[in-house]
């Protein structure tokens, strides 16, 4: 419609597109994101793989990040949304930290799921609580 | 909570990825009410369904497990549920049961909805920044998944979408030659929400964002 309305004319009009939309979350920047992610990972251990005998709340998979990354599971964090995986999480003997999905409610992860922290984003993921790292900065609006 | 760990020590972070690293249960949610949608509209149902109602049905677990072993948490624990468990709760809820729909073909349309999502699922706020974060710390890190690898590598990658689009803007390129009879035009997709004007469910007030 933009368009139309500016060829209507014979001027020559510049237009951009202003959106509040974070890069990160839509678009091309998303998939570059994306990708950068992955590629900051130091392993990607999935579902299918043949090691994982069981399933979250199972321990397991877990276990095996810990062991391929040659660390000991007791010394990781583990960042779950659902209370299965933070379950898993803890079981497997690792601080757990909740990052609650929209259909998770918070009561609900009271119920016999440990947790060590409980955010409402990873923005407020408790960084000086751990050694080693400084508070992540949030950018401002 | 928390008060024990203090500068506790941190060897490693392993991430979950649906619904932690990536927002899965939005791109799912969409998914589910656009077929409920198309479903209604075909019956000319008209539904009151709520996202509270769908929400716990598209739990990110049922979408990372490729909807072959779907879990749904519930306030007592982990709630485990058949393949088409979760399907036939939506129908139900939308009384599509009573129009002879079966739950199998709503996992179908469902699933394969999913494949096309898959590309365009967005990050969650703070998780690059969060993981950049921790490999500047030089903290390792793991992404720990129930997903299949298959469906992970799609998450990844900028896969082309079967409507030949590909994330970003850019089309894909297609053959140019073509066999005779395969040129007749395309038969249009589905109905775009509030397409129609008959009596529509109430879940087609929901905007495709996910909410009401």
């Amino acid at each position: 419609m933009l368009k139309s309305v500016f060829q209507r004319d014979t001027l020559t009009i510049s237009a951009a597109l202003c959106s509040h939309r974070r890069p990160y979350v839509y678009g091309s920047h998303m998939c570059v994101a994306k990708e950068e992610l992955f590629s900051l990972m130091d392993c990607v251990i999935c579902g299918d793989d043949k090691e994982v005998k069981n399933r979250k709340p199972a321990p397991d998979i877990y276990i095996i990040a810990a062991q391929r990354l040659n660390v000991n599971v007791t010394k990781c964090v583990v960042i779950e949304d659902s209370p299965e995986g933070m379950r898993a999480g803890a079981s497997a003997g690792a601080k757990v930290v909740g990052v609650p999905a929209a259909w998770t409610k918070e009561k609900n992860i009271g119920r016999g799921v440990k947790v060590d922290f409980l955010v409402s984003s990873l923005w407020d993921f408790p960084c000086t609580k751990f050694s080693g790292l400084t508070a992540l900065k949030k950018p401002t609006k | 909570m928390g008060s024990s760990l203090t500068r506790a020590p941190l060897a490693a972070v392993l991430w979950d990825l649906d619904g932690t690293l990536i927002d899965t249960s939005s791109s799912s949610f969409v998914a589910l009410l656009e077929i409920l949608q198309e479903l209604c509209q075909k019956h000319k149902i008209v539904s009151e369904i709520t996202r509270e109602q769908l929400l716990p049905l598209i739990a990110s677990d049922t979408v990372g497990g490729d909807g072959k072993d779907g879990k749904v948490a519930d306030g007592d624990g982990v709630k485990k549920k058949d393949k088409e468990g979760w399907a036939a709760e939506a129908l139900a809820l939308t009384g599509l049961d009573k129009k002879g729909v079966k739950p199998k073909a709503l996992v179908d349309k469902w699933e394969s909805a999913m494949i096309t999502r898959r590309a365009q699922i967005p990050l969650l706020p703070g998780s690059i920044e969060l993981v950049r974060h921790f490999k500047k710390a030089g903290i390792p890190q793991a992404i720990a998944t129930m997903s299949s690898s298959r469906s992970v590598h799609v998450k990844r990658s900028n896969q082309v979408r079967p409507g030949g689009r590909r994330e970003g803007g850019v089309k894909e390129v297609r053959p140019a030659i073509k066999r005779a009879g395969s040129c007749e035009r395309r038969r249009p997709r589905c109905p775009r929400l509030g397409a129609r004007s008959e009596p529509v469910a109430s879940a087609h007030r929901m905007s495709t964002n996910g909410e009401c």
